[in-house]
């Protein structure tokens, strides 16, 4: 081995490290990562791309410019599913409720393909062995599932038990202490659920 | 190509990766901002055409050895100066403030308020709760830390050595 092509090996390595550090930081924390399915995906595509150009397999410009084009189109695709006009359903796919108010939910579990057994696992995961405790449970844009107990199954709050931190919680949300039913993203007809 | 080969590659390989794991700290892999991710990929993929030598092993040690040691150097001035790090790995985005969505954050990251639900779901923190957020940031890719108001902090045994008190002292 010639030294020399170890050395532009090296050169190329510094180069690509630069190249996806730029990447990486102009796309923000979304877009290349855990945040969707499909982020995880992308970030694997570049890494494929990427050995390629340090071995000098393909020239450092053929490589780059299959860099630039996954990560635009993956920038430009964060925007629209920014907007949120039916393109962001399309793209990413919308969480899916797979257990309300403590009964199994089966058009959401079958979408996810899930039975009984994945469901009791995950909510095990969660500390949650009964179902009734489960307000809402919802498998998000992650793939992960979210549990939202109910009312009388939250953990204890400062509030609950302090009279001075009851008074602060009556000041801090003005008495008001439901959010307004539009911005209820919560309930299970604004996730479009599955029937 | 001799099987062998493979197997000695496969062995040789597998101790620089577990060498150069432990050489650059467990928060290299485990604390996985995008960067990192991405570089235990690229690592990953590094390895495959050595292993069926398609390239030179030492080609190998060469690339895996200098993308390690670039992001210890990274690392290392992104620990020692504020504004490098700024630069560098970039301070947490602040998503929701006094529960409210904070829009130019949103925006920034591209995240919108269904995405913020949902992380906030995985927190379990459902929308009925904003208002208990003082503040939540999104600490590494898809992971958010919620501080929360202080009257909507989990109860501690001091105060329910509050509530004890009192019925104590009620006249039954």
């Amino acid at each position: 081995m010639d030294p020399r092509d170890l050395a532009l090996t090296a050169a190329r390595a510094v180069a690509v490290y630069a190249v996806m550090l730029a990447v990486i930081r102009f796309s923000g924390k979304r877009t290349i990562g855990m945040f969707s399915a499909f982020d995880f995906l992308v970030a694997l595509m570049l890494g494929e791309v990427v050995d390629e150009i340090i071995y000098g397999s393909v020239s450092m410009t053929q490589g780059f410019i299959g860099i630039a084009v996954i990560g635009l189109l993956h920038y430009g695709n964060s925007w629209l599913t920014y907007w949120d006009h039916g393109f962001g359903h399309l793209l990413e796919g919308s969480p899916t409720v797979v257990l309300e108010k403590g009964q199994l939910h089966y058009p959401g579990m079958r979408a996810e393909r899930m039975n009984e057994k994945d469901v009791l696992s995950e909510l095990r995961l969660h500390g949650v062995d009964d179902l009734r405790e489960v307000k809402v449970a919802v498998i998000e844009y992650n793939g992960q599932l979210s549990v939202i107990r109910q009312d009388w199954a939250e953990p204890v709050q400062k509030a609950d038990v302090g009279l001075a931190m009851e008074e602060q919680k009556r000041i801090d949300t003005g008495g008001d202490e439901e959010p307004m039913p539009e911005h209820r993203t919560d309930s299970p007809d604004r996730l479009g659920r599955t029937e | 190509m001799s099987l062998f080969g493979i197997a000695l590659r496969a062995f040789v390989a597998y101790v620089f990766l577990l060498a150069l794991i432990r050489i650059s700290g467990k928060r290299i892999v485990s604390e996985a901002t995008g960067m990192q991710f991405v570089l235990a990929i690229i690592v990953g993929d590094l390895v495959d055409d050595a292993i069926f030598a398609s390239i030179p092993f030492a080609q190998l040690i060469v690339a895996a050895g200098t993308l390690t040691l670039l992001q210890l150097t990274v690392a290392i001035v992104a620990m020692l100066d504020v504004r490098a790090w700024k630069i560098l790995e970039g301070a947490p985005p602040i998503l929701l403030e006094n529960g409210i969505p904070r829009r130019g954050a949103m925006r920034h990251q591209r995240i919108n308020r269904k995405e913020i639900a949902s992380l906030l779901r995985l927190a379990g923190i459902s929308a009925a709760r904003w208002a208990e957020i003082k503040r939540a940031r999104i600490e590494e890719e898809g992971i958010v830390a919620v501080m929360f108001h202080e009257w909507a902090k989990p109860a501690q045994r001091n105060d329910a050595e509050w509530v004890k008190a009192r019925m104590r002292s009620r006249p039954s």
